[in-house]
């Protein structure tokens, strides 16, 4: 234990100056909330951006090899999805109509854009159970369901009402969840014929194919021979890997990612900077002490030991009210923009572990201040 | 009495040199430094600054490499040890330093623990070895203090009670009284004495505060780098003592009696046995200061005792003063011990003061 014989001096020093402690509590914390901030834009726009795949009920996914986003065009044939039908160990397959169009706000008729997806209604393979719960309904020619997590801006949307939608008027029959995201208002459930007629698209042009492998056959070899059978310019994912190219569409490609990943690196950097500055100071004021340390023996690695527990301590100190605060601002834009900041367990830690590098990186930096005194000069 | 007891050597310092800086800039700080001190010695450093003082007691404790020269500390050598092994060398000193550099935020206890720590002693011993230290510098009552609510001398007290829990065979103190008052700073000393002698440290002191010199078993005087005067203090006052009572230096102030006392070096001779032999070569100027003996004149009309001396008495000083062989012999009546000045110390002291070449004559003169 004898790695842990400099904690109780350093959470001496740290309690010594409660008006220092507090302002660097509150250094720190501001710095992990800028940093849950941008984490939680960076990821709400990889989310939001992402949102299709957790709903699909399907093993593979069928699109042109161009379609490199579920929510660009580049569409085929439906022969395709008939062809895979033919395939050993498919067990079903099945179209799925996607694009976006206009939604008028039934309140004050603005127009906003809406992504709009038509399953096929007998055996949908996309938010399964809420489809079938309302396949009766959307049945009928202009039915839709309507996503409740929609932006404010579609207008005030309930079972029942009625608007424009492309070039249809339709009627909402039920409400489903699937949330907006930073390129389109709200999204909305159809069935393909409903889409087909509000696009004006013709059956034939597919967006996607939703293949569903027998149970117990290998997804591997299935996926080997439908690609055999299909042609070249077909692509199959699994609902995994299109969450994958989906994230890593929008952060590598969409600006939205780039400049949030930025921030993150900002208020990384600022948190250094910050606990850099108090530590130093800490630091700086205690010279003669640590200098008096070394002298009477201590080895420099128990003086290091000393301010790093500090800046790990300033860090936890830190890193509560700086969840608190964090959770709470999350809170308040998701209520205001209907953008999902999803405050998992992961990215909770994972800014703890960026805390903690963060005020041990400073508590590095100020170390070096103390290894460059001489014991000799206290004399 | 004896004034050079057989003691136990902690600190020697042979032929130290020391610079600072490089090329052009190089300075030499130390010259040719020779100390010896012992275990149970208080000694004081004095001199102005920049004299090197500093720099020979932060070399001794191990906080500077040594560039030329040996610095044995209990016959460990200190020359060649590498930052790792000088860090453990530290562990054997103490070190109390002119701002007493306790930890702000822990409490006197906590401080003094802080050096028990570096030790083997079990760890549920720390608080009653750190109390029972505290105890000794009269601090029972303040171990839960923390040093800003201590006064000044409180704090060096605490910083002594770290500086010392370890019993560390050597304490090195930097000007530990010049941020106290005249009480505070007699205290501190005090305690530095006392615990010196219970607990047979080397102590040594770095001070300009003339107002402690009365505590250092020696005084060692430094200037440019040379160590110009290594007085040992209860000797010297001894000496002086017996200079004093001598009709020959009756006159001289106490400095120059210093002066004198400090180039004497001391001797021994046993009941019977000759000081001094008539027709010899003069080379010493004795004074005795324990026990008598005789002066014995050969002549043709045969041996006879010219003279008898006590304590307090001298000779030699005619064959320095005329150049000849001595004119006499002196033997030991009973065991004595003498001091003794060579013969260009006592020819450059009588040249040095005017009225002493005077009562030389007068001395020769009454002595017929």
């Amino acid at each position: 234990m004898r790695f842990l014989r400099p904690l109780p001096i350093a959470w001496s020093m740290l309690i010594d100056k409660p008006s220092r402690l507090v302002l660097s509590v509150l250094a720190v914390a501001f710095s992990v909330v800028i940093m849950f901030m941008e984490l939680g834009f960076f990821n709400g726009c990889n989310n939001s951006s992402a949102n299709l795949p957790p709903h699909f009920d399907c093993d593979l996914i069928l699109s042109h090899i161009e379609k490199n986003h579920l929510k660009t065009g580049e569409e085929f044939p439906l022969d395709w999805v008939f062809l895979a039908r033919d395939v050993e160990g498919v067990a079903a397959s099945v179209a799925l109509y996607s694009g976006a169009d206009y939604w008028w706000n039934p309140q004050d008729s603005s127009r906003n854009r809406v992504f709009a997806l038509g399953v096929d209604l007998e055996d949908p393979m996309f938010e399964t159970d809420v489809i079938k719960a309302h396949r009766k309904a959307l049945l009928e020619p202009g039915s839709v369901l309507y996503d409740r997590l929609s932006r404010k801006e579609l207008g005030r949307v309930e079972t029942s009402t009625v608007s424009t939608l492309g070039r249809i008027s339709a009627k909402v029959v039920g409400l489903f969840e699937l949330g907006p995201n930073f390129t389109y208002e709200g999204h909305l459930l159809m069935s393909a014929d409903t889409f087909l007629l509000m696009q004006d698209q013709s059956r034939n042009v597919v967006d996607l194919g939703l293949i569903r492998v027998k149970p117990g056959a290998d997804l591997k070899e299935v996926r080997k021979r439908l690609l055999a059978k299909l042609p070249p310019i077909a692509l199959l994912l699994t609902p995994d890997e299109i969450n994958a190219r989906e994230i890593n569409v929008t952060t590598r490609r969409s600006p939205a990612g780039v400049v949030f990943g930025i921030g993150l690196l900002v208020g990384f950097s600022i948190g250094i900077i910050i606990c850099y500055q108090i530590l130093f100071n800490e630091v700086n004021d205690h010279l003669p002490q640590f200098a008096t340390l070394k002298a009477m023996g201590h080895p420099p690695r128990f003086i290091s030991g000393i301010v790093l527990y500090e800046a790990l301590l300033m860090a936890l100190a830190g890193f509560v009210p700086g969840l608190v605060a964090g959770a709470g601002l999350y809170k308040l834009i998701e209520e205001f923009t209907q953008i999902r900041m999803f405050l998992t367990p992961e990215r909770v830690l994972l800014i703890f572990a960026l805390t903690s590098s963060m005020c041990l990186i400073a508590g590095h930096l100020a170390l070096k201040k103390v290894h460059s005194t001489d014991p000799a000069d206290l004399f | 009495m004896s004034l050079h007891s057989k003691q136990e050597i902690a600190i020697k310092v042979t032929g130290v040199n020391h610079f600072y800086g490089k090329g052009d800039a190089r300075k030499q700080a130390l010259h040719d430094n020779n100390l010896v001190i012992h275990k149970g010695e208080i000694v004081i450093m004095t001199g102005p600054s920049g004299s090197g003082k500093t720099t020979l007691l932060t070399l001794i404790g191990a906080l500077r490499s040594v560039q030329e020269g040996g610095i044995a500390l209990w016959g460990t050598e200190l020359t060649g040890l590498n930052p790792v092994q000088q860090v453990e060398m530290r562990r054997n000193l103490g070190f109390i330093f002119q701002a007493h550099n306790l930890l702000d935020s822990l409490t006197a206890r906590q401080n003094v623990r802080m050096s028990i720590e570096l030790t083997d002693a079990p760890r549920a011993d720390y608080d009653k070895i750190a109390d029972a230290m505290l105890a000794s510098v009269g601090l029972a009552e303040r171990a839960d203090y923390k040093p800003r609510n201590l006064s000044g001398g409180q704090r060096q007290r605490v910083a002594i009670a770290r500086a010392l829990v370890n019993n560390p065979k050597l304490i090195l103190a930097d000007e530990p009284t010049a941020a106290l008052d005249k009480e505070s700073g007699a205290n501190v000393v005090k305690l530095l004495r006392k615990l010196a002698d219970e607990r047979g440290s080397a102590v040594m002191i770095v001070t300009h505060d003339n107002r402690i010199l009365n505590i250092a078993d020696r005084i060692v005087n430094m200037v440019d780098g040379h160590i110009v005067s290594d007085i040992r203090v209860r000797e010297n006052i001894i000496i002086c003592g017996i200079l004093k009572k001598c009709s020959l230096f009756k006159e001289l102030s106490p400095s120059d009696l210093t002066d004198i006392a400090q180039k004497m070096k001391e001797e021994r001779f046993e009941k019977n046995s000759v000081i001094i032999r008539q027709g010899e070569i003069g080379d010493k100027f004795y004074v005795i200061a324990e026990g008598r003996a005789n002066i014995i004149i050969d002549s043709d009309t045969g041996t006879r005792v010219l003279a008898k001396l006590e304590t307090g008495g001298f000779f030699g000083e005619v064959a320095l003063l005329k150049d000849q062989p001595r004119n006499a012999t002196v033997s030991a009546a009973e065991p004595v011990v003498a001091y003794t000045l060579s013969k260009p110390d006592f020819l450059s002291a009588i040249k040095a003061h005017k009225s002493f070449e005077e009562q030389m004559g007068n001395s020769l003169f009454s002595r017929g």
